[in-house]
This record gives structure tokens, sequence and C-alpha cells, in this order.
């Protein structure tokens, strides 16, 4: 039994990143209908610049960490300006190519800022070196910091998207954007803040993920597509459903390798997607549309 | 005396014609002799070509970083030293993300486009494995890749390729012989395996259940290659109370291994496979790399050995650094010294046949005490078969066998 619960909390600390991953691409599809291919690459580098700013330049962590984020913002707000706003009107093609060459852009660039070989992310005090045992589970700090900040992200996120103007406009946005524009809602403003908001949220993670997987390349991109599937698995329009997917996706990981066949266990749980989107083919928490659009 | 004169004249014309005839013979005799030596491909007159896949992007990216330093200063000592034979050695290094299909791409890239001599000093297992079909097709030469799998040094199926790496099978097979046999002779051991999900990982799994220790293994576990964590895998370890823990994996994985099993309680020896064997590996875990086991095949890239120390200022005189140096960039750097030493007594006429004679007729070939004295033959093209065990102590990793 207390494998069993040990083997889901493991499942549940991958779950966490793969659900905030998905709950930034689920933000930007949402809200204007595109896929950021480079959203794993972006969130990497939130991982890279927090441990440049911290180790490097001997900034505290918490500054760091702050002025990480702050970067990644405002560069995706300069990329949104640049690469997608001019092509907001073109369709779903062309933003979905933007952001696959942003990805190799942005991967060629690490690579030649920062090299090829791991680099440890140090986080004070030693937390991801700090271990204890609660009803016979053993967890480590640094994993409750993940889930912690991963309810924190949620919270902040839905606050914004369901309780304030900002938020009003990107679902109105999302449920019609022509209509939206009609009613005076600013494209470009919401695209921008969609796009700022993603980056952050994948930002956090990169940062989350940093000392667990090391500081490489392109660490985020297996977290990335994992955060792919997550967002498939929710229905891709529903923020609790990518969040939801993320965390499923992860505790069946998790007991697939301990428990499946070995030929089975790296495709046992895409598996189990597939037939959940089978059966559910708009996912498991989007409603279908009761009227279509005229 | 008009007569005497014309049979004079006669016998100088037909000692004429026979001289001119015999310094014909001599001429064409070595235009024939030139006409023989048919230079391989990528070599020309003064340069000969070579290629390499290496993961230069992607998770295994260290690996390939490290491999280039190795291998583009051999190419650049020994041109400055004035090549071999006359010739200028040049390497093409295509990145293929440690993925096979992107080997088997750049296989075709050298075959067709760069028309290299020979594919040398690849890294991976599974992309050389991959990749070896096209290479034996066009008949083009492997060259000591970091690549374990033991169906490849078959001569038979493989005759163009050459190793100094000890297949994965074979190196745990010794692991498992030496640790009931010297390490823990009175213990009852209970080891867990953790190979990659492939038939590489099957043969490095069998080579221990062949060994007299097979019988000990009571946990055998995959890793995938697009894992986050290890934890399930850990928690499998703990369940069994394994005493030991194979791990055929990086060093980057290792460190993570590691890192996990520290942070899950794993209480077992654990031991990294060849490829673990960094000092990235102690650099990414710090403190809890004290005490860790790595199974390779060459020395340490830290010992006080003349090889080593060639090694390494090769390698700093490129503008590596400390991370730079390990298992991989260390074997590229051996295969660097066998492959000058192939090329340079195949003589002028470098061709796949004077290449394979040259490599077959090298014994007890000195390589500074990286390894032992290699030797080729026309039956094996393995040129070092022995398998070193290292710990870290006080921060390095220390030779224990």
């Amino acid at each position: 039994m207390t494998e069993n619960i040990q083997l889901i909390w493991q499942g549940l600390v991958s779950g966490f990143a793969y659900a905030l991953v998905g709950l930034a691409l689920v933000l930007i599809f949402k809200t204007a209908r595109i896929l950021n291919f480079a959203a794993g690459t972006m969130a990497g580098f939130a991982g890279f610049l927090a441990h440049w700013w911290a180790a490097d330049k001997g900034l505290p962590f918490g500054v760091a960490v702050v002025l990480a984020l702050l970067a990644v913002a405002a560069g995706t707000a300069v990329i949104e300006h640049l690469t997608v706003r001019p092509l907001l009107k073109q369709g779903f093609l062309p933003i979905v190519v933007v952001t696959l060459g942003l990805e190799v852009l942005l991967a060629n660039v690490a690579l030649r800022w920062w090299g090829g070989s791991a680099q440890r992310f140090s986080v004070p005090y030693e937390i991801d070196r700090t271990n204890f045992m609660i009803g016979g589970v053993r967890m480590n700090a640094w994993h409750i910091v993940i889930a912690i900040t991963t309810f924190v992200v949620l919270a902040i996120v839905g606050y914004i998207v369901n309780r304030t103007d900002l938020g009003l406009s990107m679902r109105a946005f999302a449920e019609d954007q022509d209509a939206a524009r009609l009613m005076g809602i600013r494209d470009a403003t919401v695209s921008r803040v969609t796009w700022v908001l993603s980056a952050s949220v994948g930002g956090v993670t990169g940062i989350l993920m940093a000392p667990v997987l090391f500081l490489q390349q392109d660490y985020m991109n297996i977290i990335f597509i994992k955060g792919f599937v997550a967002a498939i698995l929710g229905g891709f329009t529903s923020l609790s459903g990518g969040v939801f997917g993320g965390l499923l996706l992860g505790t069946l990981e998790a007991f697939a390798i301990k428990w499946a066949p070995r030929s089975l266990a790296a495709a046992l749980p895409v598996v189990i997607v597939f037939i959940i989107l089978l059966i559910r083919p708009r996912g498991l928490f989007t409603r279908a549309k009761s009227h279509s659009r005229v | 005396m008009r007569r005497a004169f014309l049979q004079l004249l006669a016998v100088l014309a037909v000692f004429t014609l026979f001289a001119a005839a015999c310094g014909d013979d001599d001429e064409s005799a070595a235009a024939d002799a030139e006409s023989e030596c048919v230079l391989g491909r990528g070599v020309s007159d003064t340069e000969i070509k070579l290629g390499s896949s290496q993961p230069l992007t992607g998770n295994l990216a260290a690996l390939g970083e490290a491999t280039a330093f190795a291998l583009n200063g051999h190419v650049d000592r020994i041109n400055a030293a004035g090549g071999i034979n006359g010739r200028m050695l040049s390497v093409v290094i295509q990145d293929d993300e440690f993925m096979p299909e992107k080997a088997v791409a750049n296989g075709q890239y050298f075959i067709e486009r760069e028309k290299v001599f020979a594919v040398w000093g690849s890294v991976g297992t599974a992309p050389t494995s991959a990749a070896i079909e096209i290479h034996d097709d066009a008949e083009m030469l492997t060259l000591f890749p970091f690549a374990l799998n033991k169906d490849l040094i078959d001569v038979v199926a493989h005759p163009l390729y050459f190793s100094h790496a000890p297949p994965a099978y074979a190196q745990t097979k010794a692991w498992g012989k030496w640790l009931v046999n010297d390490f823990r002779p009175n213990e009852e051991l209970r080891i867990g395996m953790m190979v990659i999900n492939s038939a590489d990982g099957e043969q490095t799994t069998q080579g221990f259940e062949a060994s007299i220790a097979g019988d000990s293994l009571v946990d055998n576990q995959t890793w995938e290659r697009d894992a986050t964590t290890y934890g399930p895998q850990i928690v499998s370890f703990i369940g069994n109370e394994v005493t030991d823990v194979y791990l055929g994996t990086a060093d980057t994985q290792y460190a993570q291994f590691i890192q996990e099993a520290d942070q899950l309680g794993l209480e077992a020896r654990l031991w990294g496979s060849s490829g673990t064997i960094t000092d990235n590996v102690i650099a990414l875990t710090g403190d809890l790399s004290e005490g860790v086991f790595g199974v390779g095949f060459v020395a340490s890239s830290t010992a006080d050995i003349p090889g080593i120390q060639g090694y390494r200022d090769l390698m700093f005189g490129q503008g590596a650094d400390a991370s730079h140096l390990g298992t991989a960039s260390l074997i590229a750097y051996l295969s660097g010294l066998v492959v000058e030493e192939g090329l340079t007594q195949a003589g002028e006429c470098l061709n796949n046949d004077t290449f394979v004679e040259a490599m077959e007729s090298i014994t007890d070939f000195d390589t500074g005490g990286i390894t032992q004295p290699m030797t080729f033959t026309s039956e094996n093209h393995l040129g070092n078969n022995s398998v070193v065990i290292f710990e870290v102590k006080g921060g390095a990793w220390t030779r224990i066998n």
C-alpha cells in the first residue's frame, strides 16, 4: 500500500510539471487558437537565466528567479509583437510555423550561450537535498515546493482568467474573436497578455524542474511533449482539463513503469490517452457546444 | 664494306628496338603499378576525409561535445606534424541527437555528399547499430565508435568495423564475475539492473545473467529515452531490497538517478556503465556521488599515467574544460591514436584493403596505460576486452580493481 502511495506521489511530481506546461499551452490555444511549439525551450530559458543570475552573477536566489521570469515575460512580449501579431489574421498554420522556427532559434541560442553540458541548478539551503517521511511516504522538500507552487500558479491564473476584466476579454476572445472585436476588445492586447501569461507559467515550470532534470540545452522539451499530451487529454480548451490531464499522465507513467510489461511500459500511457480520446474525442473536460457559429 | 656496314646497322637497329622494347616494359610496369593503386573514397593525394556522427544537441549533447574536442584535437595535432603520408586529415562532424534515424541519415550524407573514407569515433550504440548497415552496404569503414552492441564486433558480418570498446554484454558479464569472486565473495547479493528499453539494453542484462552472479538478479528495470524521473524504478528496487544496482545510462541520467535514490532512500550500492564515468556526474551530484561506482574499460581521465597526460593535454589544448573529460572523449582520443597508426601503416596507397590489412597487423599497440596493449587480427577487430572498475573517492573517480 505504502509503495503504491509512494508511486502516486512520484507520478504527481512529474504530473505537476506536465500540468503547468499543459496549462501554458491551453492558455494560448484557448484564446488565440495557436499552438506554441517553442513553449518548452522558452520555459528552459527561465531556468538558465535564474541560474546565471544566481550562480554566476551572485544575486540572491529570489531576485534571480524574479528577474528570470521578468526577462522571459519581456522577451515573449517582444517575440509576440514582432512575429506573432503580424500573422494573427493569417490563420493557424503560419503562426505554428513561426513557433517551430522560434524553437530552433532559441534552442541554438541556449546551446551557444550555455553549452551542451548539464549543469547543477543550486537552490537555497540545499532544499532539494532535504528529505523526510510523512505517513510512510518519503518526500523531498523541493518536490513539496513544486506541488505548492503549482497550486499557487493555478490559483493566480484562475483568478486572472475568471475574475478580472482582462480575463473576461480573454474568455470573450476565446468564445468568438469577431464578436469580441466588435465589442471593442483589442485583439493585440489580448494576444500579448495571453502570451506573456503563458510564458510566465512555462518559466515557473522551467525553474521548478531545473534542480530535478539539471540544466541542459533542451531539458524542458520532454516536459513540453508530456504537457502537450496532457493538454490533449484535457481537451485543449479547458484550463482545468489540461491540469488534470498532466496529473493523470504523470501517475499513469509511474504505474506503467512499475507494473506494466517491459514492452508496454513506454507506450501504455499514450495508449490509455488514445483510448480515452477514442471514447471522448473532445477530451475529458470539454463539453460539446450546443450551437454552431453561423 | 657496305654489306658489313648494313649488317652493323641491322644489329644496332635490332638492339635499339630491343632496348626500346625493354624500356617500354619498365615504364608500363611502373604505370601498371600506379594504376593498381586505387585510392579509397575520401582519399586524395593531399587529404583524407573522415566523418563522425555525434549527439551535439539533445539530452546527450555533452557526450558529443566532449568527443568532438578529442576528434578535432587529433586532426589538428596530426596536420600540424605534416599529416599522414603527406595527406592532411579532415573530419566532418554531423549532429544526430543520439537518434538512430538521424545517424542513418548522417551515414548517407557521409557516403553520398561528403564521400568520406571512414566514419570515425561516433557516439552511441543505438545510432551506430542503426547506421552500420548502410556503412557496410557502401563498403565504408566504421572506426572505433562508442558503441557496445556485441553483434557489431562480428568480423564476418561487419568486416570493416573496428572497435576498442568491449560490448555491454561482456562488461556486465565480467562485472558479475568480479562482484562475486573479488568484491563481495561472502555476501548475499541482490542485484537490480536498469537499462534502456531496447535490444541493446537487453544485451546488457543478458551479459550479467550469463555471469556466475546471474542468479542474484532480483529486479530487472528499464528506462525510456523520454523519462523525466526514475522514481518508479527506485521504488521497485527499494521494495525488492536490492544490495546493488547497475545502471546502463549516460552520465546525466546517472546523476539524476543518484539524486533521486537519495531522495527516496535507496541504500544500495550504485554501479554506472562506462558512459557514466565522467567528472560531470561528480559536479552534478556533489557529495552524493561519494562512494558510487562505475564499470568501464579505459583508465580514469584523472589517472597519473602517460596516456592520460597526452589525452588531457590534447583536450585542454582544444579549449575543453574538466566537464569534457570522461569515457566518451577518452575513447575518442584513444581511437585517434589507433586510427593514426593504421593510416600510417597502410602507406601511400590508402584504401579499404590496405587499411584493413594494416589494422589487422597491429600487435600490442601501447596506449600509454589507458587500456591494455591492443592487438587486432583478421579474426578479431576488437582491440580491447578488459573491464575496469572505479569508485568515487574524495571527489574523483579512482580505479579499484
